[in-house]
């Protein structure tokens, strides 16, 4: 018996990495300004840099950033985790919520199309939400529209709400419990999510991912 | 082992995540001998989130392989359908006995879920049947290399079929083999990244030649092949490509 046939032993390289998108749908309207999006900033570039630090995380992750306030905006469109650099966000303008959240929800189809045409296996994708306001465009058909999904099992989509966000609105919005951050901490909160993302990014066939709680950055009310 | 006909080993490994996460390996195989010749092997997939995967892995292949090997003493098939009765059967003996043991320890049934893959060699050809994404590659005489069921994927790259969900029968493939086999592996998902193109269902043939020319030069000394089977499936290059738990059965037919 001879072991040496192990070492000739080839493996196949045509099997795409499996894609875990996570779209970042963040509150930039004019009442941000100041410390909380200085502080949010801060939060991007730590979550890049935790990401970043597993390398399979940074293989499968994709990010999308689609800011709201002065209109919609895609930020920065999906782009795997490696390659990822956050750039600062600027605020100013309004809450069009509904308008956001939609648009999200369309790039993620659009998405799972481009993945099912290169053979491309993917997770389910996640929309986090973080807002410091109140909508102030219709954001009750979006409401609709992410309940529906996320009884699909198309999206999971979490919403969190900074300073004097309006839970009440975000609680009707996802099926999810929101949750409220703790001061302007975004930097515990995206090492959670990145965190939560590599978990998920590392899970097998068939796992349900069990999350670690969100403490240290949330307070429950 | 080597039994009349056949000379086959086996090994399954933790993967490198579960070893982290002190989790052990959920994989299962078990294998049964027909005086008459036909050999049965099965692998068993624990799914990751199921709290009792290792025993409902361990149940479902034991159950299923007995289940077969008790049809086939009464009765061999000679044709795709009949075939077909009898999987169906060993998978449903086997979901019962999994359900039942469920049930005596009080525990939901989905903490059990798995994933099977059964395959019967015998004189002529195989048989395989499939729930889920384990997978069964033969080499027939002529040369050929093929996957028998393509393995079974949901929308997400963590999801598939398991025997237990409550139209696991349902999702059950059968496929028939009629060309005389040289060589067989079952192997668990935790491999089909490094030994198939997926999407195609295609084995990758520099994956299971170098395996079957070591299956061919073992000897009878099954702990020795067994350990070398084991050291091949925890080796940095392969935990570098997959952190999954990993089972690998490999078969020779024996000239006769």
């Amino acid at each position: 018996m001879s072991e040496q046939h192990f070492d000739l032993v080839k493996f196949d390289d045509s099997n795409p990495e499996a894609r875990c998108p996570c779209i970042l749908l963040l509150d930039t309207s004019g009442s941000m300004s100041g410390a909380a999006i200085n502080e949010l900033n801060a939060g991007l570039a730590a979550f890049q840099q935790e990401l970043q630090r597993d390398d399979l995380a940074a293989l499968r992750v994709e990010v999308a950033i689609i800011a709201f306030g002065d209109g919609v905006k895609v930020e920065q469109d999906f782009i795997s985790a490696h390659q990822f650099m956050a750039k600062p966000l600027r605020a100013g303008g309004n809450t069009p919520m509904g308008t956001a959240i939609n648009h999200a929800l369309d790039r993620l189809r659009v998405r799972k199309e481009i993945y099912k045409q290169h053979g491309i296996a993917y997770y389910r994708p996640w929309v986090f939400l973080i807002t410091d306001g109140a909508p102030t465009d219709d954001w009750r058909s979006a409401a609709q529209r992410v309940q529906r999904e996320e009884a699909d099992k198309a999206v999971a989509f979490f919403a969190v709400g900074v300073q004097k966000a309006d839970l009440k609105v975000l609680q009707q919005i996802t099926a999810r419990q929101p949750l409220r951050l703790q001061g302007l901490n975004f930097r515990d909160m995206f090492v959670w999510l990145s965190q939560s993302l590599t978990t998920v990014s590392h899970s097998q066939v068939g796992q349900q991912v069990p999350l670690s709680a969100p403490s240290g950055w949330s307070v429950i009310e | 082992m080597t039994t009349a006909g056949w000379r086959w080993h086996g090994a399954a490994v933790a993967g490198s995540s579960h070893a982290r996460n002190a989790t052990p390996c959920q994989d299962a195989f078990a294998h049964a001998q027909l005086p008459s010749g036909e050999l049965i092997i099965g692998v068993a997939d624990g799914a990751g989130s199921a709290l009792q995967a290792a025993t409902g892995a361990q149940l479902l292949v034991e159950a299923a392989v007995a289940a077969t090997a008790a049809s086939l003493a009464k009765y061999r098939p000679r044709s795709r359908r009949a075939w077909q009765v009898v999987i169906k059967a060993a998978f449903a003996t086997a979901r019962t006995a999994v359900l039942a043991h469920a049930i005596d320890n009080g525990q939901p049934t989905r903490d059990y879920a798995a994933t099977l893959v059964l395959l019967i060699l015998h004189e002529e050809g195989a048989a395989c049947g499939l729930v889920g994404d384990c997978a069964a590659v033969i080499l027939d005489k002529r040369g050929e290399l093929v996957s028998l069921c393509a393995p079974q994927r949901g929308e997400y790259a963590n999801s598939t079929n398991f025997v237990i969900q409550p139209n696991g029968l349902d999702q059950l493939t059968v496929t028939c083999w009629e060309q005389e086999i040289r060589n067989a592996a079952l192997f668990s998902d935790g491999l089909a990244t490094l030994a198939m193109n997926i999407r195609e269902n295609q084995p990758f043939r520099p994956f299971f030649e170098p395996l079957f020319a070591f299956l061919a030069t073992s000897d009878n000394d099954e702990d020795k092949a067994t350990t070398a089977l084991a050291a091949f499936l925890n080796s940095a290059r392969v935990n570098a490509r997959t952190h999954d738990d990993k089972t690998l059965v490999l078969v020779q037919r024996l000239p006769s």
